[in-house]
């Protein structure tokens, strides 16, 4: 009797947590189904732990590469910034000539270019290009780049438009770039010695006489082109002119002593006209054999 | 009892709860951080590749980013319907979508997709498309975090700018330009529809090459659309009938982007190109490069239907190149184009055969002090090389002609004069030469380089033949002209600067002997093909018939076009008939000629001074009794042919005039 009345209870007592459990069950499916309260506590939960979690799967990867290749560009970026800086620095056209010849080619901006041809003395920018033709392909907007290339007789200036198609090509020769090299630069040389101005070096209170015979604008050729004209007349100095002509420029040294010169290179028209002022015919005859 | 049985319960349930936690904390481990803007993530700027005409043709890497006021609501809406019909309900999984694929994929073996559009956002932002349980749980997870930071519009937003829908459209911006040509936000019902049944299957789904299944899929999608009613009847029954005009021209790939792409990568590396957000400005001109892929097409199945089947595609590749540019204007590297696929054009050399005679005429004229008019002996000739080896060169026809002067042999491309001339040049002289043309390709120093047993790409052939319509001046093929960063900074660009490699007398002397060919010799088929343009060009065939090639250049274009088989099998028509590049390669060239001079006119070749014109007999050299009978030849300014003597000329036979033995000096 007794294991009766415990069985009863037994089943009642399972009846009841069961239904308990399943109601329990019910509601929370019930709650679920309208709150989507799991999916939210997880989802909490997991936007709690967000902060320490690694940046791993397709997506990163794609900015990791990304920012690989943001960091690729920037360096080649970089390197073009400084080469342009590099190249804004040139201080002259001589010294862009020297770059060349160490790089074998470099590319230009018009801008720069016509900066840098611009100290150039206007007498030899002809040499390399008419100013009326640079003028005429700014004009016509069809200056875009310059390139120059180093080659075995000297350097070539490729000049193209907007569209990279070649407008112009020039050549500086190996001559022509001793010259560039040269004008204006001090050397070690004793002119009255020198086998090159022999017979042609004149005291500069001669020079000065014979240059003061031209007519006052040539005169001022002259001292804009050798400015150091100026500085170093003096009772010991001289001015000689050289048996070298290069692409028709003549050499000219002005000598404070006799140690050293200043090498300048004048059109040879100018000393031509120089000539015909000295006192003397037998030096004019001499001096144009010379030229 | 009861309690045992309690605690068994109890204990059962912790169990199975510490389980699935132990389960939760080890899938959350290694979960992916969530941004807190998903469109960082998103939005990358593409790799931009541009043609010569200023036309975007390509686009890489990139991912557009459109808000969603700027899609149109029908796609919004029809995408939910397609895809995932209780979004805006649910709080990143459908439990009950689950439970069907569940029960679908384990018991009835059918694979069904119970993902929600935040799932497959999760899905698509961080994880690979492989098949783990391990990954549908993270995935589930990162579904309901992205629920939880953020609101439905913005995950909806966020799913339909990276969703793919197939070739290279990522997004519904870039899917709607690519099929409709026109902005998200413009879509109509029916084209929404569409597109939004391609993300099931974007690839036999597509409305290009799967028209029909795309179109049952697009009454699908509508159909949900008014079942859920998103759309009425009329609405329903209009974007069913609502004819689709598709954007007629598809941004894709082709040989020649594929090119480009990898010079680019080779300049900037692979994540720069394809991450980097470059413009990349090509010399591409569209029109001529879908001429060429046509006329590659047509003339290629032509050509098939009259050889003997091989079992293998007859394969072919045309390179143009611009005369004053020297950039390339197209490329095709495949009968068809496989994203990736081995390009022909550039990347295959084959022999070249008798197109190989231009380059050996100049270096003879240039070296040897020959001319087109100088008389030349076809006879049956014997070389020893310096290894005592024996080389007995055959003219195609398998006869001799006796004395012809240069332009007649070249014309009639005999193998004989050539292989003469090149052992009188040497070897090294030769490759000398052939480098002077630009040519990269490996060169044997061998004495049947004369007759072209040399691998040379069409690209390197167009380019080399160029050379000739520029009297002398070299123009490496540009591919790019410029590359701009993501700042438009000019990274590179590409500079024409021309070369004098040749001389412009010899070379127009060759280049009038070039037009011959066309005219009367072995490339005649350009001209019954109806191209009548002035043009200059050479045929090449090599040995054993493996290969056809018709090289040629206007004023204003330089094509090569090469016909052959990937694994050297021989090109015979069924009637036993070798082909030739006059009869395989030509007829390719002047058909494509034939439309592209319509955009590049092609005009008189320059005559540059020292060289004269005069008439000869092509078999003396002497001057023509009559014109009609001589042939006409450039010849330089100072040569004056030989005069008649009394006597005529001996009358040669092969049976009397024996044979050359030509030894090594």
């Amino acid at each position: 009797m007794s294991n009766l009345k415990n069985l009863t209870a037994y089943r009642s007592w399972n009846r009841k947590y069961w239904l308990l459990a399943a109601a329990l069950l019910l509601s929370v499916t019930v709650i679920e189904a309208k709150t989507y309260f799991i999916e939210k506590a997880v989802g909490q939960y997991l936007v709690w732990q967000n902060p320490g979690r690694e940046k791993v799967g397709r997506q990163w990867q794609v900015e990791q590469k990304r920012l690989l290749a943001g960091t690729r560009l920037e360096k080649i970026s970089k390197e073009l910034r400084s080469r342009e800086k590099a190249i804004a620095a040139i201080p002259d056209f001589p010294e862009l000539m020297r770059q060349v010849l160490r790089e074998k080619q470099l590319v230009l901006p018009a801008h720069h270019f016509i900066r840098l041809y611009h100290t150039l003395p206007f007498f030899l920018k002809e040499h390399v290009i008419e100013p009326d033709s640079l003028i005429a392909l700014r004009l016509g907007d069809r200056l875009d780049n310059v390139i120059l290339n180093r080659e075995a007789e000297g350097i070539e200036l490729v000049l193209l438009d907007a569209q990279s198609r070649i407008e112009n090509i020039l050549f500086i020769s190996n001559e022509l770039l001793q010259v560039f090299f040269k004008h204006g630069t001090s050397e070690v040389v004793d002119v009255t010695s020198d086998p090159r101005f022999a017979g042609r070096v004149f005291p500069f209170d001669r020079f000065w006489q014979s240059l003061s015979r031209l007519p006052k604008i040539m005169q001022n050729q002259f001292f804009e082109a050798m400015p150091e004209l100026l500085t170093l007349a003096g009772p010991t100095a001289k001015v000689a002119i050289s048996n070298k002509i290069s692409e028709d420029l003549v050499e000219v040294a002005v000598a404070p002593d006799n140690f050293r010169a200043v090498i300048y290179y004048l059109p040879e028209d100018w000393i031509i006209n120089f000539v015909s002022t000295l006192e003397y015919p037998w030096m004019q005859d001499e001096a144009q054999d010379i030229l | 009892m009861k309690r045992k049985i309690f605690y068994s319960i109890i204990s059962g349930f912790a169990v199975v709860l510490l389980a699935v936690y132990a389960g939760f904390l080890w899938l959350a481990t290694d979960l992916p951080h969530i941004p807190s803007d998903l469109r960082h993530l998103i939005y990358a700027q593409p790799t931009e590749v541009y043609a010569d005409d200023g036309s975007l043709v390509y686009t890489l890497g990139g991912q557009r980013y459109v808000p969603l006021n700027k899609i149109s609501p029908h796609f919004q809406k029809a995408v939910v319907a397609a895809e995932d019909g209780h979004f805006w309900q649910h709080h990143g999984i459908d439990k009950l979508a689950m439970v069907r694929a569940f029960y679908r994929t384990v018991f009835l073996g059918q694979t069904q997709g119970g993902s929600t559009i935040t799932q497959q956002l999760a899905k698509n932002l961080f994880f690979t498309f492989k098949k783990r349980f391990s990954r549908k749980f993270k995935e589930i997870l990162v579904a309901l975090q992205l629920e939880s930071m953020f609101s439905k519009e913005q995950i909806l937003e966020a799913y339909c700018n990276l969703i793919y829908f197939g070739g290279t459209a990522y997004g519904i911006e870039d899917a709607a330009q690519q099929f409709f040509g026109k902005a998200a936000a413009d879509l109509t019902l029916a084209e929404s529809a569409l597109l939004a049944g391609i993300i099931n299957s974007p690839q036999a789904l597509n409305p290009f090459s799967h028209p029909e299944a795309a179109r049952r899929r697009q009454a699908v999608v509508l159909q949900r659309m008014k079942r859920r009613g998103l759309i009425d009847e009329a609405t329903y029954a209009q974007a069913l009938a609502d004819t689709l005009v598709f954007s007629p021209r598809q941004r894709r790939s082709n040989d020649f982007i594929d090119h480009v792409l990898s010079l680019a990568i080779q300049r900037f590396g692979e994540e720069a190109v394809v991450f980097g957000g470059l413009k990349i400005y090509t010399t591409l001109d569209p029109d001529l490069q879908q001429m060429a892929e046509e006329e590659l097409a047509v003339g290629l199945a032509r050509l098939e239907a009259e050889l003997d089947s091989t079992g293998m595609p007859l394969q072919g590749a045309i390179a143009v190149v611009s005369i004053p540019t020297g950039e390339v204007k197209a490329l095709v590297g495949a009968r068809q184009y496989l994203p990736g696929g081995f390009n022909r054009a550039v990347s295959q050399n084959r022999h070249v055969g008798s197109g190989i005679k231009p380059f050996i005429y100049y270096a003879a004229f240039e070296k040897l002090g020959l001319n087109p008019a100088s008389v030349v002996m076809d006879t049956a000739s014997v070389f020893y090389t310096p290894a005592g080896r024996r080389w007995m060169p055959r003219n195609f026809d398998r006869r001799y002609h006796g004395p012809m002067i240069i332009k007649a042999a070249f014309m009639q491309s005999i193998n004989v004069i050539a292989a003469q001339l090149g052992y009188r040049l040497t070897p090294k002289v030769m490759k000398e030469t052939l480098r002077r043309f630009g040519i990269q390709a490996p060169i044997p120093e061998v004495l049947p380089l004369a007759l072209g047993t040399v691998g040379i790409s069409p690209l390197e052939m167009a380019s080399a033949y160029g050379i000739f319509a520029r009297n002398g001046e070299y123009l490496p093929p540009i591919f790019i002209k410029r590359v701009e960063d993501i700042n438009g900074i000019v990274l590179d660009r590409a500079f024409i600067v021309g070369e004098e490699r040749l001389q412009p007398d010899i070379s127009y002397q060759v280049l009038d002997m070039m037009r011959g060919v066309i005219e009367q010799g072995t490339g005649r088929s350009v001209r019954l093909s109806g191209f009548l343009a002035p043009a200059a060009g050479k045929t090449g065939t090599s040995t054993d018939y493996t290969d056809a090639w018709f090289t040629g250049t206007t004023t204003s274009l330089a094509a090569s076009v090469w016909v052959g088989y990937d694994r050297n099998f021989r090109l015979y028509t069924r009637s036993g008939r070798g082909v030739t590049g006059g009869y395989g390669a030509a007829p390719i060239w002047a058909n494509f000629m034939k439309r592209a001079v319509e955009r590049y006119p092609a005009r008189d070749f320059r005559k540059p001074p020292g060289v004269k014109q005069i008439i000869v007999d092509p078999k003396t050299g002497w001057p023509a009794a009559e014109p009609s009978e001589g042939m006409t030849v450039v010849v330089p300014e100072d040569y004056w042919p030989a005069l008649p003597t009394d006597l005529p000329p001996r009358q040669w036979t092969p049976s009397t005039d024996s044979l050359q033995i030509i030894q090594n000096e």
